[in-house]
């Protein structure tokens, strides 16, 4: 190993103010990073306790009020607090500029006034949840957001901080790739995670401030009785659920998006071949971000919605699935003949590819309204936004946190420990969730603290199955919490990997480059001759 | 700005000026997308209350509305000269018409608030507090939950935007902006326009048509 | 490869141009409240509409010096403008589709919502359908 040329990132500056008042990216991402890991621990914990609750028919550890404060919370937790920011704020914070060779994000101050929003929405949510936490669930559907006596209006306020952290994340990735790249890195060199991160960062710009006007409309009707969505008052409760999934369906794309651009980056990376076809992974990227807009309907199927409506909601819903499959078989062709190192990040990858064919072909079924019928709001849906949610986004955070902790730290972590864990996750997650699918087709519905006596074998299976996550993930916290300090040094590409991320040091100078990195001629330039597919 | 700096981080000041277009454009899409979900409320409800909604908008104050458009498009066309007068290197001038820009902004506001106080007066209010006898019917109130929240909404942003060109007035006056550096001035410009167009469709489908 | 700003100073309008544009957005104001004094059918609140989106790309156009940046400026604009009209057009034809209506007057009687008993003081009752008399 070279000796680094400039000082770390990590060691530039010691103090906590040095931290606070930071404008460098890997800093804030850093920082991004710690607080969504807290917040999926709190959002896990919630979860656990949903769990428990389900172990037995009847009142296990908490009363139906109880649950139902629960299940919110560990919706808002999850999907506001940890999915939304985790991948984009956290590893895009990090890599994009690394990755298209910037010193820095376009506008560092205001990606450090995204990290302080961060913190204001996620406090405001923190208190709300000390006020008693709301029993809405985390969609906040009118009339029964508008009317419970629990605290919603502290969670609101923190949501809609929150979607002004995610904007400016989002305009500032927008800038930064239009402007910063490197000389000679034309559009279609940029790696695929900056691609990902690119679309997430369009569907950010464009649909959070919808639902910040809605979560806006909602707190009016609670404090001052607007009565936009009262049916008391000529208002129409569905116009809610429109504006709301107007935002909240392409915010599933925001959680899955950056995932697709981890698994393109760690594909090419432990198969050493060049993406089997980078120009179909970057016209379905945008392709998902465009069709995202026109499916939210598809929540809406047994609200009242016009037939029209859902007709069109359900076909615009399956073409999301064709640019999905295209990324599907584009992972597989790289992997294929590929020099294959089995790796965690691989483990990941390819509980990824599996968990979003599966729960995606399921979504397909869905889109159809006749069986969408059958299955809406019982736990078969739970499962199936679980596996999209936890199967596909979480597996590629994790892959995320594994291929790149030796880019952040610069240690090392018990490789064997982690492909133990990982599979271990793997495996609780599928005895998590494949029970619920069968629950839900028996008809159990979601959001009940009480079931009939017969369901419960399956609910039993599904607690065990999370208590094996819960086991898997304390294994990973403990031996990455290890290698931060006692881990062996990695060096300044342990992988290999010919991802522009690693043509800096590991960890990186705080401006990444002395020089201007020069870049070759495409994404990656793993050698030509590995790549066998062509007979 | 030390051009050393700028070009450290930016490589060129070509980037950093198409850096800050193209972030403001990417922040007025977002100001456009918060608008858009009072927009299509104002649509459903329209669709759905059709005559309701006309005779709410016949007791609207037409002329006053009409007045503050024609203070918007005019304080608008000042902000375009003061944009021209600073990439010219005439602050002075510049800060001038920003500072007359952000006074009609001003005027607009205490138009509206006129508007307002004749609304509280007929109990034209929003949800709970509609009291308004001269259009009883369901859907009257949202009509003006609507009017309250589109123009109140477009109240904020123009108090921001006054706040701004203030600013910017004082600043470009004192002789901080130039031919070398117009980029605060044309971003805040920018904003203003923007304050514009939105009332230029607001005002149709609240007052006229 | 990064993106520069254009440097098209033969697009930036001069101060007659300025005037020029500011008369037209004047005249266009005047012709929507003329357009208003006259009876009003279908048809008035899109041409009120159209001429609103003259006047506002006229502005993006030349106050807002779309013409002499880059195409990714107005790209962006171009966007937000399509996604607008998406979700507006979208809810606008849901909601005149459906079969049965869910705004009133429809046919369910209003009633109050379970979650309301929980905490009296944490929500107001929903008052009789429509405006209450003064």
């Amino acid at each position: 190993m070279s000796p680094p040329a400039a000082e770390s990132y990590l060691t530039d500056g010691r103090t906590v103010w040095s931290w606070l008042t930071t404008h460098d990216h890997k800093r804030i991402g850093l920082m991004f990073l710690g607080l969504t890991l807290f917040f999926f621990l709190l959002g896990g914990l919630f979860a656990l306790a949903l769990r428990i609750e389900l172990l037995t028919p009847g009142r296990t550890i908490m009363g139906h009020l109880a649950y139902n404060r629960m299940f919110t919370l560990h919706g808002v937790t999850m999907v506001w607090l940890f999915m939304i920011p985790a991948i984009p704020s956290a590893f895009g914070n990090f890599l994009v500029p690394l990755m298209i060779g910037a010193r820095d994000v376009a506008f560092p101050r205001l990606n450090l006034a995204s990290v302080y929003l961060y913190v204001l929405g996620a406090s405001v949510t923190l208190w709300g949840m000390l006020e008693g936490g709301a029993d809405t669930g985390w969609t906040f559907y009118t009339p029964y957001s508008t009317t419970t006596g629990t605290a919603v209006l502290p969670v609101l306020l923190g949501v809609f901080i929150i979607g002004f952290s995610t904007i400016l994340t989002g305009l500032n990735f927008i800038a930064t790739v239009h402007t910063l790249r490197a000389p000679g890195l034309t559009w279609m060199k940029l790696p695929l995670f900056v691609w990902a991160i690119y679309g997430t960062s369009i569907i950010q710009v464009l649909a959070t401030p919808v639902l910040g006007m809605v979560l806006l409309l909602v707190a009016l009707e609670r404090v001052v009785g607007a009565g936009i969505f009262d049916p008391a008052r000529g208002g129409d409760p569905l116009l809610f659920q429109h504006l709301f999934w107007f935002y909240s369906h392409p915010a599933v794309y925001i959680m899955v998006l950056p995932s697709m651009g981890v698994i393109s980056e760690a594909v090419c990376a432990f198969s050493r071949k060049n993406a089997f076809s980078y120009r179909m992974i970057v016209y379905s990227t945008l392709g998902i971000a465009f069709v995202g807009f026109f499916t939210w309907g598809h929540h809406m199927f047994a609200s009242g919605q016009s037939t029209f409506g859902s007709g069109a909601f359900g076909a615009m819903s399956m073409l999301v699935a064709i640019f999905t499959a295209i990324k599907i078989f584009s992972w597989l062709g790289t992997l294929y003949r590929g020099s294959i190192a089995l790796e965690s990040p691989l483990l990941y990858t390819l509980g990824f590819m599996f968990f979003l064919f599966f729960g995606g072909m399921i979504g397909v079924a869905y889109a159809t309204t006749s069986l969408n019928l059958h299955w809406h709001d019982t736990y078969s849906v739970v499962a199936h936004f679980h596996f999209i949610m936890v199967g596909a986004t979480v597996m590629a955070f994790l892959a995320a946190l594994h291929y790149w902790f030796p880019k952040m730290s610069g240690r090392c972590f018990p490789a064997k420990l982690a492909n133990g864990a990982a599979v271990l996750i793997i495996f609780g997650f599928i005895t998590t969730f494949v029970p619920q699918f069968l629950l839900g087709n028996l008809g159990m519905p979601r959001r009940y603290a009480d079931y009939p006596p017969h369901f419960q074998s399956l609910h039993v299976a599904s607690t065990a199955g999370a208590s094996l996550l819960a086991f898997g993930f304390l294994i990973i916290a403990g031996y990455l919490a290890w290698s931060l300090k006692s881990g062996a040094v990695a060096g300044d590409n342990p992988w290999g990997s010919e991802g522009f991320e690693w043509k800096s040091a590991s960890p990186p100078p705080t401006h990444n480059f002395s020089t201007p990195p020069k870049y070759p001629t495409g994404p990656h330039e793993y050698a030509r001759e590995e790549v066998p597919h062509a007979a | 700005m030390p051009p050393e700096a700028v070009t450290e981080h930016w490589g060129s000041e070509g980037a950093r000026r198409q850096a800050a277009y193209l972030g403001m454009w990417v922040f007025i899409a977002t100001e456009v997308l918060l608008f858009a979900g009072l927009f299509t409320a104002y649509g459903v409800y329209r669709s759905v209350y059709p005559e309701v909604f006309r005779a709410a908008q016949l007791t609207m104050d037409v002329g006053l509305g009409t007045l503050n458009t024609f203070l918007l498009v005019t304080s608008s066309i000042l902000v375009a000269l003061a944009v021209h007068a600073v990439r010219g290197d005439r602050p002075g001038l510049g800060g001038a018409l920003l500072l007359a820009a952000a006074l009609l902004g001003v005027v607009f506001l205490a138009v509206k608030g006129v508007e307002y106080a004749h609304h509280v007066k007929e109990g034209g209010l929003p949800g709970d507090a509609y009291r308004f006898t001269e259009v009883p019917r369901v859907g009257a109130s949202l009509f003006f939950t609507l009017y309250f929240l589109l123009t109140g909404f477009h109240a904020l942003h123009v108090t921001v935007g006054v706040g701004v060109l203030t600013v910017l007035g004082v600043r470009s006056a004192a002789g901080t902006f130039g031919a070398g550096y117009a980029t605060p001035v044309e971003l805040g410009g920018m904003y203003w326009h923007l304050v514009d167009v939105v009332w230029l469709f607001v005002y149709p489908i609240l007052y006229l048509a | 490869m990064t993106e520069d700003a254009e440097e098209r100073p033969g697009r930036q309008l001069g101060v007659a141009g300025v005037l020029a544009v500011g008369v037209v957005l004047l005249a266009l104001t005047a012709l929507t409240y003329g357009l208003h004094r006259l009876p009003h059918g279908a048809w008035s609140l899109p041409v009120a509409l159209l001429i609103a989106g003259a006047k506002g790309l006229l502005i993006a156009l030349f106050y807002m010096h779309l013409r002499e940046q880059r195409a990714s400026n107005g790209l962006v604009l171009l966007t937000s403008v399509v996604f607008v009209a998406v979700l507006l057009t979208v809810c606008v034809l849901e909601t005149r589709t459906r079969f049965a209506p869910t705004v009133p007057p429809g046919p369910f009687p209003v009633e109050p919502l379970p979650g309301r008993l929980e905490d009296p003081g944490g929500a107001k009752p929903p008052g009789p359908a429509g405006p209450r008399e003064p």
